[in-house]
C-alpha cells in the first residue's frame, strides 16, 4: 500500500479522533481553502483552549496542542496536523505542560552581593550588565566579551542575538568592530553534521525529510538510540517495520545495545571510534563488488583526500592541530577506490571487534540497489573527535549508491535540540558564521549581512570568534572578561568541567546568566535574569527536517520574568553610541508592537533566493510547521528567483504558489533543481539531482577519503575503561526543565551507571552498589545499573549526564575535532571502582 | 501481535495531559475484574482466615511494603502489598514469611521468592500502547530484560517470569491511573 497523502491521513485522523466526544477540532486544514488556523485556539467542552505550538525539548520538534484554562496552561497533545510527528508524543512531551510550573522558578533578577545573589529590581541589574559591556569593550574590545546560546533560543532570539554580538557592540567597543564570540550549545550537539554538510554538499542540513521512514524499507542507525533520544521518530519506524516486517530490516550499530538494538535485526557492536573503519568498509564493499551507481558518480561527485593526523584539541588555543586540518585535495575515483581497498573484511573485523558475518550482512543490506535505504545518526557521529569525518563517511556510502535525496533513501543527520537547525545553525549564531550559511571570514558575505541590518560594514568582525571549548579555555586564562549564557547551562555541560567552574569562581569574569530555574550555571553567576520560556512568548523553532514552526504567546511568564529578546534589547538601550543614538536604535529598530513580524521579515531575506528560502510570516503563523525552502512559484508571489517555467513538474505544490520542498536537490520535489537542470543542458544528471549548492566543485556532491584513527585518549592500565557519555529518554539535556516534571523525576531519579554484566560480576558489583568512576580530570559516584535499557559492551561505562548532584561532565575529557571543534563526550578512559 | 493497522489508530487516538485523564477517569472494565489485593510472599489460599494480623511480617519487612489494608471479601484488616504506594523488593531470605507465626505465610519447598502476583497492562492507559514512547516499567523491572520485555515499542509480560513485585506498578508515569498493574495470583 502506498503512502498516505495529507489528506487521507487527516481524515483518517479525524475518524479515529471522533471515537472520543471529548475532542476538539483545531483549525482543519483542506486544500484549497485558506490556511487559516484561528489564532487563539478552540475552546472545547472541559473548557480548555487549544493552541499550536512545538514541543519544548528534542531536535524531532513534534507539534504540540497546547491547552490552556484560566490562563495556565493546563494540557498538551501530539498534534496530529503537525507532519513531523502526525499526533505523536513521547513520554516527555506527554509531561510537556508541567515544565512551566516547577516550584523553584525564577521571578526576579539576582545580583551577587557580598558572595550572595540576592533580589534586585530590572533597572539595576540591567544597568549593571550595560556598566560592565561599556567598561570591558572600551577597554579591552570586542575579543574580550561572549555569549554563550544555544539551540534552544527561538529563531527570533537567536536572531537578535546574533546582531547584539555582532552588529550591536562594535558601536561601542574601542577596535570599533562587533563580537564573533558568540557560540551556541549547538557546538556541543551538531557542529560535526554542519562541518561535513557545507564541505560536502555546500549547503547545511539534510536532503530528505522524517517522511523518508515511511517510503524506506531499510534502516541504518549509527550510535544513535533513536528509541530513546528521537523517539517519536522511531514510533514511526517501528510502524514502517510492522507494515512490512518480512521485507523492512533495522540495522543497528553502536557501542552498546540499547532499546534500538532489541528492535533490529541485525546488531554491529563495535569498538569505539571505529565506526570510521566500518564505514570505509561498507565503502570498499561497494568498490569491490560494483555495486555503485556509475552514472551517478560521473555526473555528480567529485573525490578528495582529507588531511590526517590532525589533533585532538587537548591544547589550549588548539596548539596541537596542524592549520591544515581541514584540507582537502582532490583525487581520482582509482586513486579513492585504492584508499577504501586497505578496509578489508579482515582488517576491519579486527580493529572493530565485529565478526567478518555480521560486517558482509550489513554491507550487502547497505548496498542492495533494490533497497531504500536510510542512515541515521546524532551524538554518537557528531560527539566525535573526527566527527566530521565520520559523517563525509556515511555521505560516501550513500552518495557511491546514488542512495540519496530520493523519498526513502538518504542520510539524515538528526539533531538533539528543538531549533538547532532553525536558530543555531540557519541564523548562524556560531563564532564563524552569518545567517544563512554565510561566514564572517567572507567579505561579500559581510557585505549582504551589512545592507540588510543597515550598518557600515566595517562594524562587522572578519575575524572569526572563539568557538565553545576555546571561549570557556578563555575564561580560565583571562582573555574572556563577561560571558552573558542564555537557555543553556554550561557549568553543567562543559567537558572537563572541573577547570571552567574553577574558572568562572576564581577569575576577573562578569558572568550574566538568563534562565528559568536555578542551575549550576545560575550558582557562578553574577547576575540572574529571570526569562519567559517557551509559550510564555511568541517564537519560532525549525526541526532537523527544515521544519519552521511557529507559535503565539500562550500564557503569560510568572513575576517580573521577561523574554531574552526584552533584556538584550534593554541593554542595548543603556549602550550609548553618541548623544542621539544607542545600540538599540540601530540594531533593534523595529515597531515594539509589531517586532516579531518585522524581524521575521528581515531575516527572511536572508534567505530568499539562494535555496535556503523560509516561508513568508503569515504562512509560519497560520500552517502547522513547513519545510523550507518554501519555494514561490514566480518572482511576482513573493521571491526573487521565477520557477514558473519549471512549476508544473514539480509535486506537492501548494494553491497559493509555494512549494514546501521535501527533497532538496532532486528536481521532482525541488524547483532550484529543475530549475538548475533546465539552464544547464550541457550536462546530464541521474535520476534528476543535482548539488546545485556546490558551486565550488562544478555542482557536485564531495566524496571524502579519510582514515581510521584512534580517539583522544584510550583504555590503559590505569584507565582501563571506556566512558561514554548521553541521555535516557525522561530526561532532557541537564534535567534543568525535565527533573521539574514530578512523574518523570520519580521514573530516573537519578543518573546511574550502566556496567556490562561480565565487568560487574568480575568486580564483585551488584545492581544499587555505589561505584566510583575516576578519570585523570575528577571522580564521581554512581549506583550500579546491570542490564538495564542500556547494555555496554565490555569494558565501557555509560552514564547519562542529566543528574546536576552527580555531573560525569567532572570527568568527561574536553578533547574536540579539529574540523567542527565538537567536543568527544562519548570516549575518555576511566576507571571504575567499588565504594 | 500488533497488527498496523491498530498500532497507529492507537497512536492517533492519544490525548496527552488532562485529556487523557479526563477520560480515563472511567476504570476500564478489564481494571474493575483484577484480582485484588496482593498479600506478602508465601500467603496460603486460606490467607484471609489464618491470618490474625498480628502485624510480625508488617514489621519484619525491611522496606515498609506491607500494611494493613481492609479485604473486601473476609472483611478482615490484612497485611498487603500496594504496589502502587510501595513494591515488594523480594528479599532473598524472605524476612516477613520467615516471621509468621501462624502459618498463613509459607515459606516455599525451594526457598525461592515466590509468586505473588503478575502484571498485567491496561492496554487504553499505557502510553507506550497508545503510541508514545516509555519505558519506565521496562527499565525497573528486577528480573531485567525477562520479565517485562519490550516488542516493537510495547512492553510485554512475561507472565511465566514475572513474580509480581509491584515495581513496574509503583514506577508507572501515570500517577493516578497506572498502565500497568498487578493482579493477584489465584489461589485454589
Amino acid at each position: 500500500m502506498g503512502a498516505m497523502d495529507r489528506r487521507d491521513f487527516i481524515k483518517s485522523t479525524a475518524a479515529s479522533l471522533a471515537v472520543s466526544s471529548l475532542l476538539v477540532s483545531c483549525g482543519k486544514k483542506e486544500k484549497g481553502e485558506p490556511l487559516v488556523q484561528k489564532i487563539g485556539g478552540e475552546i472545547d467542552a472541559l473548557g480548555i483552549k487549544w493552541d499550536k505550538s512545538v514541543c519544548r525539548f528534542c531536535g524531532v520538534g513534534c507539534g504540540v496542542l497546547v491547552g490552556r484554562k484560566n490562563g495556565k496552561v493546563v494540557a498538551t497533545k501530539g498534534d496530529p496536523e503537525c507532519w513531523s510527528n502526525k499526533g505523536l508524543n513521547c513520554i516527555k512531551g506527554y509531561f510537556l505542560s508541567k515544565i512551566l510550573y516547577g516550584k523553584d522558578r525564577l521571578t526576579t533578577p539576582l545580583i551577587r552581593k557580598n558572595g550572595k545573589l540576592v533580589s534586585a529590581t530590572w533597572d539595576e541589574a540591567l544597568d549593571l550588565i550595560a556598566k560592565k559591556y561599556e567598561e570591558i569593550l572600551k577597554r579591552d574590545g570586542s575579543d574580550a566579551v561572549a555569549m554563550f546560546g544555544t539551540g534552544q533560543w527561538t529563531i527570533f532570539e537567536g536572531y537578535a542575538a546574533v546582531k547584539f554580538m555582532k552588529a550591536g557592540l562594535g558601536f561601542i567597543s574601542k577596535d570599533g568592530v562587533g563580537s564573533n564570540n558568540i557560540d551556541p550549545n549547538a557546538r556541543m550537539c551538531m557542529a560535526s553534521a554542519v562541518a561535513a554538510f557545507m564541505r560536502t554538499f555546500q549547503s547545511d542540513e539534510p536532503m530528505g525529510t522524517y517522511e523518508d521512514i515511511e517510503h524506506a524499507d531499510t534502516f541504518f542507525t549509527w550510535g544513535a538510540n533513536m528509541a530513546e533520544m528521537h523517539p517519536v521518530l522511531f514510533s514511526r519506524i517501528i510502524d514502517t517495520k510492522l507494515k512490512n516486517p518480512d521485507r523492512v530490516k533495522i540495522v543497528d550499530l553502536g557501542t552498546q545495545f540499547t532499546r534500538v538494538s532489541e528492535e533490529a535485526d541485525l546488531y554491529l557492536e563495535f569498538k569505539p571510534q571505529t565506526d570510521l573503519a566500518i564505514a570505509n568498509y561498507f565503502a570498499n564493499y561497494i568498490i569491490k563488488n560494483k555495486l555503485y551507481d556509475e552514472d551517478f558518480v560521473k555526473d555528480n561527485l567529485v573525490f578528495k583526500k582529507g588531511e590526517t593526523n590532525i589533533g585532538y584539541g587537548l591544547k589550549d588555543k588548539g596548539a596541537d592541530i596542524p592549520k591544515t586540518a581541514g584540507k582537502m585535495e582532490k583525487i581520482s575515483f582509482d586513486e579513492y577506490k585504492k584508499f577504501v581497498s586497505t578496509y578489508t573484511a579482515k582488517y576491519t573485523s579486527k580493529l572493530s571487534g565485529v565478526p567478518v558475518e555480521k560486517l558482509r550482512e550489513a554491507a550487502k543490506l547497505i548496498s542492495d540497489p533494490n533497497r531504500k535505504v536510510c542512515s541515521y545518526w546524532t551524538m554518537g557521529f557528531n560527539q566525535h573527535t573526527r566527527g566530521t569525518w565520520v559523517n563525509h563517511l556515511v555521505y560516501n556510502i550513500h552518495l557511491l549508491t546514488g542512495k540519496i535525496a530520493k523519498p526513502g533513501q538518504g542520510p539524515f543527520s538528526l539533531t538533539g535540540q528543538p531549533s538547532a537547525c532553525g536558530t543555531a545553525r540557519e541564523v548562524g549564531t556560531f563564532v564563524h558564521r552569518l545567517p544563512a550559511d554565510m561566514v564572517v571570514k567572507v567579505a561579500k558575505h559581510r557585505e549582504i549581512a551589512a545592507k540588510i541590518w543597515k550598518i557600515p560594514v566595517e562594524k562587522i568582525n572578519p575575524k572569526v570568534g572563539l568557538h565553545t571549548i576555546e571561549m570557556f579555555r578563555a575564561i580560565d586564562n583571562g582573555q574572556i572578561k563577561l560571558l552573558w549564557t542564555q537557555v543553556t547551562n554550561p557549568f553543567h555541560s562543559m567537558p572537563n568541567l572541573n577547570r571552567f567552574t574553577k574558572a568562572a569562581k576564581e577569575r576577573d569574569i562578569f558572568i550574566i546568566v538568563s534562565d528559568v530555574y536555578p542551575t549550576r550555571s545560575t550558582e557562578v553567576a553574577d547576575v540572574v535574569l529571570p526569562s519567559a520560556m517557551w509559550v510564555e512568548k511568541e517564537g519560532a523553532y525549525g526541526n532537523a527536517e527544515r521544519r519552521t514552526q511557529h507559535w503565539n504567546k500562550i500564557a503569560d511568564s510568572p513575576g517580573e520574568a521577561r523574554t531574552e529578546i526584552w533584556q538584550m534589547w534593554e541593554v542595548a538601550k543603556r549602550l550609548k553610541v553618541d548623544a542621539n543614538r544607542t545600540v538599540a536604535d540601530i540594531i533593534y529598530n523595529y515597531n515594539p508592537d509589531n517586532y516579531y513580524e518585522e524581524m521575521w521579515d528581515e531575516y527572511r531575506s536572508f534567505t530568499l533566493g539562494i535555496g535556503k528560502d523560509l516561508a513568508p510570516y503569515n504562512v509560519i503563523r497560520e500552517e502547522h510547521g513547513v519545510c523550507w525552502p518554501y519555494v514561490a512559484k514566480s518572482k511576482a508571489v513573493n521571491g526573487k528567483k521565477d520557477f514558473s517555467d519549471v512549476w508544473a513538474d514539480i509535486e506537492n505544490t501548494e494553491p497559493n504558489g509555494f512549494v514546501s520542498v521535501k527533497w532538496r536537490y532532486n528536481a521532482r520535489y525541488d524547483p532550484y533543481a529543475a530549475k538548475f537542470i533546465k539552464e544547464h543542458p550541457e550536462r546530464s544528471f541521474k535520476d534528476g539531482i543535482v548539488f546545485y549548492k556546490a558551486s565550488k566543485n562544478d555542482y557536485r556532491a564531495t566524496v571524502l577519503a579519510v582514515p581510521y584513527e584512534p580517539p583522544g585518549e584510550s583504555p590503559d592500565n590505569e584507565y582501563p575503561f571506556w566512558l561514554c557519555t548521553g541521555r535516557v529518554l525522561e530526561h532532557w539535556h541537564t534535567g534543568t526543565m525535565t527533573m521539574r516534571v514530578p512523574e518523570l523525576r520519580r521514573a530516573v531519579p537519578r543518573a546511574v551507571v550502566n556496567l556490562n554484566e561480565d565487568d560487574a560480576r568480575k568486580m564483585g558489583i551488584k545492581r544499587g552498589d555505589l561505584v566510583r568512576i575516576s578519570s585523570r580530570r575528577g571522580s564521581v559516584v554512581f549506583p550500579a545499573d546491570i542490564g538495564g535499557r542500556s547494555v555496554p559492551q565490555k569494558g565501557l561505562v555509560f552514564i547519562p549526564f542529566f543528574d546536576e548532584t552527580r555531573m560525569v561532565n567532572e570527568i568527561t575529557l574536553d578533547q574536540y575535532d579539529p574540523i567542527s571543534k565538537e567536543p568527544d563526550y562519548k570516549k575518555c578512559a576511566v576507571k571504575v571502582e567499588k565504594v | 501481535m500488533v497488527t498496523r493497522s491498530n498500532f497507529l489508530k492507537r497512536s492517533w487516538k492519544i490525548l496527552s495531559g488532562a485529556m487523557a485523564q479526563a477520560i480515563s477517569n472511567r476504570i476500564p472494565d478489564e481494571v474493575k475484574n483484577i484480582p485484588r489485593p496482593i498479600f506478602p510472599p508465601g500467603a496460603i489460599a486460606n490467607y484471609p482466615n489464618r491470618c490474625t494480623s498480628c502485624g510480625d511480617c508488617i514489621a519484619a519487612c525491611p522496606e515498609q511494603a506491607i500494611k494493613l489494608v481492609l479485604d473486601e471479601i473476609s472483611g478482615k484488616k490484612l497485611p498487603t502489598i500496594v504496589p502502587s504506594e510501595k513494591a515488594c523488593v523480594m528479599c532473598e531470605d524472605l524476612p516477613c514469611t520467615n516471621a509468621c507465626p501462624e502459618g498463613a505465610l509459607v515459606m516455599p519447598a525451594d526457598k525461592q521468592f515466590p509468586r505473588i502476583g503478575t502484571a498485567h497492562i491496561v492496554e487504553d492507559r499505557c502510553l507506550a500502547y497508545n503510541g508514545s514512547q516509555c519505558i519506565t516499567c521496562f527499565d525497573a523491572c528486577p528480573l531485567k530484560r525477562s520479565a517485562i520485555k519490550i516488542k516493537f515499542n510495547r512492553p510485554i509480560i512475561i507472565e511465566d517470569v514475572c513474580t509480581g513485585c509491584g515495581i513496574c506498578e509503583q514506577v508507572c508515569v501515570l500517577e493516578q491511573q497506572k498502565g500497568i498493574v498487578i493482579q493477584a495470583i489465584h489461589r485454589t
